[in-house]
């Protein structure tokens, strides 16, 4: 127990624990966190209504709680799978732990340990959001709100242990692929799209697609909305253990309180137990076989041909994408990041594309003479907004270099150069999964081609100015010297910092698009007014790329030189 | 030739200077072994040297070119090794000798030239086509030195170059360093292995807690041809412990 404790520690201090900055001022992460939680407050507080409103329908029912907190299990699961893949599965230290005298179990359930400690957080936040509101909704007593520090623990059991069986064919086949970076690479985005998708049938699936008429009356939402939770309560027996804690949560009575806790403890443990019989056999081989990975030896012979190089933008560029994309965990999060984008226009689409009474929601909107206007712009700020936090290429340029960073400093070019070279990258990237999301757009959502050439180019500048300001934002803050680069991006503040300025982008560019989308509506879709609502956002966006450039550029080798490796 | 004139250099908000108003000349056409114990500065000054780090105070050119006014051009004729091995582990060594090439403006012939003829003479031919990943510690040595070869700098500095070579390659090393000083470019050289600093350098710097404490030419650092520069640095570098 002691070796199983300390190792924990210690990975649990790996992961947590964050590298000081030197002497650094916190107050504008501070803002950005302050302006980023009044951005989503609207979101978490219709979420909160929603489930104050639910609880007062519901009442004290165990089954529509159990139906609860398996929504907050998926969500729990979604945010956590990739947490278990590379802390349990992706053993990047085995080398360290295996000389170790501890038995292999004890590594995996550390490992589990770890991912568990990750989850919980998750949970913490599903329960403040979710089932506390309901439960003030349903009038719950104390014994409610007690009970939910010990479901604390309980509910993110489930994900966990779901995860690691949908993790482990998974790990195999990735592992199977050896040290075949870019294979790497594209079997995790295949796996995390198929993930998301069948997660958001599934979701769908659960909540039933049938519309009612009556849901547009609002007094009748509460004789309709019953008995359908009813029924879904009923079928959440079938998930024992969450109906168990359910139970225990909702329980009135001592026996009822006494019941439902052993029983979920009892059956969360027993399927511990299963799963860890199952999973540890594969995870001993993929464990020791991690380490006889690290060699792939080519079957080429060397030739002077394959010595060559095209001019230096050039090859600096070449080489960062080869650098980021090989390495299949830099590559999964830039590229997985990416994917984010073209996937919820798909989802959207899909959502939006069910038919109710033989008519889709996306054909009445296309019928509107408004929907050339408004759909494009609606994707331009969705894209400005969301496309700068999500693009990992362009957050943390330099921090990704890391202890490599020594040879941009000893290279004899321009550190200037070596920054547009990032930049570009970037840039491209993203426009890359632009063009896809453009495509997309114009496929499912009907959006007109010629509007997808301005959102493009808009688009571009656009990414190029955001990208170079985050590119100086990690000039100034590197996050060099990290084992994992995972654990680097959840030390740095980059990416909310970039979600602040993909919404001031956003602001920036939309508001005068909303204008001469209201102008274009007013003055019954005058053709010039059109033509000024794409026109318009390339002259800002121009000039907000213009603007960037030259402010990464003011000053970049003071702040290059203070970067001591 | 390296001119070092005052310079210090202190990380952070540390209160210990890492290198401590530190003078040097290094003359064209000499070997320059540069000798410390760990944590004595050593690594410190060659970074400064290289363009890695900024020093806080004093001035450093190389060939006549200021580290400070013109880096771009200064670093052009220098050829680093550094003591880490790293680099980048998901290139082939042909890639990452084509970065290198690039970067210092090599033109494609004579990179292939220089590539093949190196990579024959540390008979690391077979394994340029692999990943870096899969290279072993002296495998990843041996590319950092071809790579800060390849451009035919003027000014070798070199960390530690030694370690982890065979010996084989870390004879065909120390002869390329003579013929390379011997046509009167410089060769500034740290090591740990005192031996070798005896018998490749043809001057020597001891530095210790940030302070040069000797540089001189070996035979007058050792007046006593009978005490060994073993002896000499152990006393050197412990006095006033």
């Amino acid at each position: 127990m002691t070796k199983f404790l300390s190792l924990l520690k210690l990975q649990f201090t790996q992961q947590f624990r964050a590298l000081p900055v030197k002497g650094k001022k916190k107050g504008g992460v501070i803002a950005a966190f302050v302006v980023l939680g009044l951005c989503f407050l609207p979101i978490i507080v219709s979420i909160v209504a929603s489930m104050y409103f639910l609880g007062t329908i519901a009442g004290n029912n165990a089954g529509v709680l159990s139906f609860l907190i398996l929504i907050c299990q998926g969500l729990v699961l979604v945010f956590g799978l990739f947490t278990i893949i590379s802390q349990v599965y992706n053993c990047k230290d085995a080398d360290k732990l295996l000389y170790l005298p501890v038995k292999p179990i004890t590594i995996f359930l550390v490992k589990l340990g770890v991912a568990y400690l990750n989850e919980v957080l998750t949970t913490a936040a599903t329960i403040i959001v979710v089932l506390v509101p309901f439960g003030i909704g349903a009038q719950l007593g104390i014994t409610f709100y007690l009970m939910l520090i010990p479901a604390l623990l309980i509910i993110p059991m489930l994900p966990l242990l779901v995860g690691c069986i949908v993790a482990l064919p998974f790990s195999l086949l990735i592992n199977a692929v050896g040290n075949k970076g870019p294979a790497k690479t594209i079997l995790q985005l295949l796996f995390f799209v198929a993930f998301m998708f069948g997660y958001m049938m599934l979701m769908q699936g659960v909540g039933g697609t049938e519309s009612d008429d009556s849901f547009v009356d609002i007094e009748n939402i509460q004789q309709v909305l019953y008995p359908l939770l009813q029924q879904l309560g009923q079928k959440m027996v079938y998930v024992h253990p969450n109906f168990m804690l359910a139970t225990a949560l909702c329980a009135t009575t001592f026996p009822s309180w006494a019941t439902g806790t052993a029983l979920t403890i009892g059956e969360n443990a027993l399927l511990l137990g299963i799963v860890v019989l199952f999973t540890l056999p594969v995870y001993n081989k993929m464990l020791h076989s991690t380490l006889e990975n690290t060699s792939s030896k080519s079957k080429k012979l060397f030739s002077k041909d394959s010595v060559q190089h095209q001019g230096t933008l050039r090859t600096l560029m070449l080489t960062d994408i080869k650098n980021v994309f090989r390495n299949s965990q830099m590559g999964f999060q830039c590229l997985g990041t990416l994917i984010v984008m073209p996937l919820l226009v798909a989802i959207l689409a899909i959502t939006f594309g069910q038919e109710v009474d033989g008519v889709s929601l996306i054909d009445s909107l296309k019928a509107m003479p408004e929907y050339i206007a408004i759909a494009p712009v609606f994707l331009v700020l969705y894209l400005t907004l969301i496309g700068v936090s999500t693009n990992t290429l362009g957050l943390y340029p330099i921090s990704r270099e890391n202890n490599n960073f020594f040879i941009l400093k000893s290279i004899p070019v321009p550190f200037e150069k070596i920054l547009t070279a990032k930049v570009l990258v970037s840039t491209c990237a993203m426009l890359i999964a632009d063009v896809i999301t453009a495509v997309l757009a114009i496929v499912l959502l009907g959006i007109p081609w010629y509007s997808s050439v301005f959102i493009l180019i808009i688009l571009a500048f656009a990414g190029f100015g955001s990208m170079c300001i985050t590119t100086k934002l990690d000039v100034k803050q590197p996050k060099l010297g990290w084992s994992n680069f995972n654990q680097s991006l959840k030390n740095a503040k980059n990416s909310w910092i970039a979600m602040l300025i993909g919404l001031i982008a956003t602001i920036v560019i939309g508001a005068p698009m909303v204008f001469l989308c209201i102008a274009y509506t007013a003055t019954n879709y005058n053709l010039f007014v059109y033509l000024a609502l794409w026109i318009v956002p390339t002259i800002i966006t121009f000039l907000y790329a213009w603007l960037a450039y030259k402010w990464m550029n003011k000053d970049i080798k003071k702040y290059f030189d203070c970067i001591e490796v | 030739m390296i001119s070092i004139n005052n310079v210090s250099k202190t990380y952070g908000k540390s209160f210990t200077k890492a290198v401590d108003n530190l003078c040097l000349q290094i003359n064209d056409g000499e070997i320059f072994g540069f000798l410390g114990p760990n944590g004595a500065g050593k690594s410190t000054t060659i970074k400064m040297l290289t363009g890695i780090l900024a020093p806080d105070c004093g001035t450093i050119t190389v060939d006549g070119i200021s580290l400070t006014d013109n880096p771009t051009q200064a670093k052009s004729i220098i050829g680093y090794v550094p003591d880490n091995h790293e680099a980048y582990d998901t290139l082939k060594g042909t890639e990452y000798l084509s970065f290198i090439g690039a970067m210092y403006g090599v033109n494609k012939t004579d990179l292939a030239e220089r590539v093949t003829k190196y990579a024959d003479m540390f008979e690391l031919t077979q394994a340029l086509p692999n990943y870096i990943s899969s290279y072993s510690h002296g495998m990843k040595q041996k590319l950092m030195v071809i790579a800060a070869l390849v451009h035919q700098p003027k000014v070798w500095i070199l960390d530690e170059p030694l370690t982890g070579l065979d010996p084989q390659s870390a004879f065909k090393l120390k002869q390329l360093m003579r013929e390379h000083a011997d046509k009167g470019n410089t060769v500034f050289f740290s090591s740990h292995v005192i031996d070798v600093v005896e018998k490749v350098c043809d001057r020597i710097a001891i530095i210790n807690k940030g302070k040069l404490v000797a540089v001189d030419t070996l035979d007058n650092i050792r007046q006593d041809q009978s005490v060994s520069l073993e002896s000499i640095f152990l006393s050197i570098t412990t006095q006033g412990e």
